[in-house]
């Protein structure tokens, strides 16, 4: 049994070692295809739109790009990516769960630019901007919603979504 | 066997390229505030017939006696009442003998009766106390006025306003 073991071991060792080494003698092909994995990440800010008093009008509030949420892609430098977010509903059930009232939705339409204030649509391709061996972008995320005349009052929460690939 | 560990390079490196998207979210958020509003529940602040006797005399109105206000806003948040005393003009309007309201200004919560009221000095923040999704105070107003030893006869009227703000 310990022979049978030490069998095994020995070939747990070497396989992947051979694997390697013929790994290594093709690496000017395979390494070249190998890319910086993608990450998208929250940087600073939020997408806090604070106390609105209704009016008893529609009205539209907004938070500029610069003053909402940065967040930060980093992958393989000078490789184009691909965005897409979507509009988002918030809804004020919770609140109304707790104090009452009537329900209500707002839609949040996002609005989305780059450092240089370079606007991005969901679908858009973006190269990653070199930093030595990483790509990076930084895409700031502020947004509109608009309030119907007869919006319920309460607290409206929503969750947006941004999403990256290759 | 170079051949085969390129074409698994190959197909490893693919696997890379075809990394799923990535994505990052931030939780979206409005504060809707039903605005403020304040209304006459009942009640006035007629001080009636007073026979001069040619001495001085301090004429009261209960606030239970006065004017009954709600206020009506969000629920939880906290109004802020402001008065200010009001001057009374006789019929001939001459501004030589005026009377001098003096407020008295009290709340008693959700309760639509005159129990337990707190006062409410100028200036100060009322509760609103949630009543199925809206925010209520009801207000009482009475107060008193000095009417001089020499004062002469006459119907004496003035505007007392009241205020509330978030």
């Amino acid at each position: 049994m310990k022979k049978f073991s030490f069998v095994i071991l020995v070939l747990y060792l070497i396989i992947p070692l051979r694997i390697f080494s013929q790994v290594t003698s093709t690496s000017a092909r395979g390494i070249a295809n190998l890319i910086v994995p993608l990450s998208i990440k929250p940087v600073s800010g939020d997408l806090d739109f604070g106390e609105i008093i209704l009016t008893g009008t529609p009205a539209t509030e907004s938070i500029l790009p610069k003053d909402g949420k940065l967040f930060e892609i980093t992958g393989h430098p000078n490789r184009f990516v691909t965005i897409t977010f979507d509009k988002v509903k918030l809804d004020n059930s919770q609140w109304v769960a707790v104090y009452g009232g009537n329900t209500g939705t707002l839609i949040f339409y996002p609005d989305i630019e780059t450092d240089n204030g370079t606007k991005i649509h969901s679908g858009d391709s973006k190269r990653l901007i070199s930093y030595g061996l990483l790509g990076k972008l930084n895409l700031w995320v502020g947004g509109s919603i608009n309030i119907a005349a007869n919006q319920p009052q309460g607290d409206y929460r929503g969750l947006f979504v941004i999403s990256v690939s290759y | 066997m170079k051949f085969y560990t390129g074409i698994l390079i190959f197909f490893l490196s693919s696997l890379v390229i075809c990394q799923p998207s990535v994505n990052s979210s931030a939780t979206i958020k409005v504060k809707l505030i039903k605005s403020l509003k304040i209304e006459k529940v009942k009640g006035n602040l007629n001080f009636g017939e007073v026979i001069l006797n040619g001495a001085g005399q301090n004429l009261l109105k209960n606030p239970a006696d006065g004017i009954e206000f709600l206020i009506l806003g969000h629920p939880e948040k906290e109004a802020v009442v402001s008065y200010q005393p009001a001057l009374l003009y006789p019929d001939n309007q001459n501004t030589a003998n005026t009377l001098l309201f003096l407020p008295a200004v009290f709340e008693t919560g959700n309760n639509i009766n005159f129990t337990t009221p707190q006062n409410v000095k100028n200036g100060t923040a009322v509760h609103l106390e949630n009543d199925d999704g809206t925010g209520v105070t009801f207000i009482w107003v009475g107060g008193k006025i000095n009417v001089k030893a020499n004062q002469p006869e006459g119907d004496y009227k003035g505007i007392f306003t009241i205020s509330v703000a978030y």
